[in-house]
């Protein structure tokens, strides 16, 4: 995974999360340097209809100015004026156009907001960017609509010591850098034995020697699920973003018992979802 | 290690085997100062000739009877050596066997499963010489930071003999990667001994693992914790052709211990 962030995507549908989430997208475009491509899809279920082609103009017309009172929303702002910004429409399903691979610009980070009070399971199950987390090839950073803080002052990174978990550190740490952001590696085990005490050990040891960033620090919480470990760290430490990797297999860290708290638990901090890498690394 | 050793039980079948054994009782009883006990069961209801053969076993081996102890028992074998109180058992085996299930021999290996102190089982093939080089066989469970507190006590006896903390992983992936590292560093933290190495070979299965580092690497002895469905069993039943190369090394199984105290900062 290349930590080079050149093209942020933000899929828009002008709603008021997605316009919470814009700053996001601005800001990490400029701390890196990259273009934030603002994408509107525009879903056209009878195009066979008569009159489709008229319709179809008056909308694209309306998006166009809906995008030009954007910029100049931006421009008038002020602290993201010197972001490059363009935008596209398209049209078709969102998540099709969201996913597309053959883009004009090849997009390196997705940032999107999320609708309502949403809570940690919604963003990964059951709404369009809980799709776009489960599919994108590329990193998802997905804004709940009561995230505050667009400085990612305080990183959480869950492992569960899969293969790609190293790999995607070092994609944090770079931009982590960025944001001169601590680091809090946070692993929850249900059971504890001498092999889990060998892993936590084991990573911190393997972390140490292979990144080059000082404000990482590792923690293991015992017996819980992997939802309750995270809402305990939200709660206690004022966490400004929670990193995720995700692989082919469901994500494996979260238990089915005792999600009552899980479930009414609201994430107010912005979720990085990384696609694992699977393959077998050698150290 | 000397106030852990009192006594070696030694059960003797008279074997070219078991008087093989019976040297490796001495020479550890001599390190340690403790008492050998041989015994002997005959599964008959006379001992007729035992006794006698008892007799000519102590005289053929120059001992003072000061230091030894004889008996003859009368019942199954296993269940007399279990019985037997001691501190160590050291038995032969029937050494190099294509077959796994004879591998050491059923008594051994009933012994070997069943015994709550540590057993010693030492092959026909490997004539006694001080232990420079003890082989740690670990699967990380819980329990191995306390054998291997034991191991350094043993080691230390044999003038600080090295002691390589060996395991064997099917997968090189990270989870196998952090493991390793993590015990080593946990070990590394926790114990002062200077003379322990880390050994980590990927091959399909423990047998062939330990076969593969024991013909590059000379040990004088290898050391497993016991544990329901591990490596012993995997060795027992391995008909893996290279078996005979741990067959030939002296094995030390450690009985399962109560939990080590982690220091966790």
């Amino acid at each position: 995974m290349d930590a080079t962030i050149d093209h942020i995507l933000f899929p828009t549908d002008f709603s008021d999360n997605a316009r919470h989430a814009l700053p996001f997208a601005l800001k990490i475009a400029k701390r890196t340097g990259a273009t934030v491509h603002i994408l509107h899809t525009i879903e056209e279920p009878y195009d066979f209809a008569p009159m489709a082609e008229e319709i179809k103009k008056g909308v694209t017309g309306k998006v166009r100015k809906l995008f030009e009172e954007l910029i100049l929303e931006i421009e008038e702002e002020g602290s993201h004026a010197d972001v490059p910004v363009e935008t596209h429409i398209q049209t078709g399903r969102a998540i099709n156009a969201i996913l597309e691979t053959n883009q004009p610009f090849k997009a390196d980070l997705i940032v999107m907001g999320t609708r309502g009070r949403t809570g940690l399971k919604k963003i990964l199950f059951g709404s369009t960017t809980a799709e776009v987390v489960q599919q994108s090839a590329i990193p998802v950073l997905a804004i709940p609509e009561n995230a505050r803080s667009t400085d990612f002052k305080q990183i959480i990174f869950t492992t569960d010591y899969n293969d790609g978990d190293l790999e995607a550190l070092q994609y944090v740490v770079e931009l982590a850098k960025r944001f001169k952001s601590k680091i809090k590696v946070f692993h929850t085990t249900l059971e504890s034995n001498l092999k889990t005490e060998c892993m936590f050990h084991g990573f911190r040891g393997l972390v140490k020697e292979s990144i080059s960033y000082e404000p990482i620090d590792f923690e293991e919480e015992k017996s819980i699920t992997f939802f309750e470990g995270v809402a305990n760290q939200i709660e206690r430490y004022p966490v400004s973003l929670v990193v995720m990797i995700r692989y082919d297999k469901p994500f494996p860290l979260i238990g089915q018992k005792k999600q009552s708290r899980d479930m009414s638990y609201y994430i107010q901090a912005p979720l990085l979802v990384l696609p694992g890498n699977d393959k077998s690394t050698t150290f | 290690m000397k106030n852990d050793i009192n006594v070696i039980l030694h059960p003797t079948d008279f074997s070219e085997a078991a008087h093989n054994a019976f040297t490796y009782a001495r020479e550890i009883a001599r390190k340690v100062n403790a008492k050998i006990r041989v015994t002997h069961s005959v599964n008959v209801p006379y001992s007729y000739g035992t006794d006698r053969m008892m007799q000519e076993f102590i005289s053929k081996k120059n001992l003072s009877i000061s230091d030894i102890e004889t008996t003859v028992e009368a019942g199954d074998p296993v269940s007399n050596i279990l019985a037997s109180r001691g501190d160590l058992i050291i038995i032969g085996a029937k050494g190099k066997s294509n077959l796994a299930t004879i591998l050491y021999g059923s008594i051994s290996t009933n012994i070997i499963l069943k015994s709550s102190v540590p057993v010693l089982v030492v092959p026909l093939s490997r004539k006694y010489s001080d232990f420079n080089h003890f082989t740690f066989a670990t699967d990380y469970r819980e329990g191995d930071l306390e054998a291997l507190e034991e191991i350094v006590k043993w080691a230390e006896l044999f003038d600080n003999a090295d002691i390589t903390v060996f395991h064997t992983s099917s997968d090189n992936s990270l989870d196998t990667t952090i493991k390793y590292r993590g015990f080593r560093e946990l070990i590394t933290e926790s114990f002062d001994y200077p003379r322990i190495n880390f050994q980590l070979t990927i091959d399909k299965n423990f047998a062939s693992g330990i076969s593969t580092y024991l013909d590059k690497q000379d040990t004088d002895v290898i050391v497993m914790t016991r544990h329901k469905k591990t490596f012993l069993q995997s060795l027992m039943q391995s008909n893996h052709i290279k078996q005979t190369s741990y067959s030939e090394v002296p094995l030390l199984v450690l009985p399962e211990r109560k939990k080590y105290k982690l220091t966790t900062e």
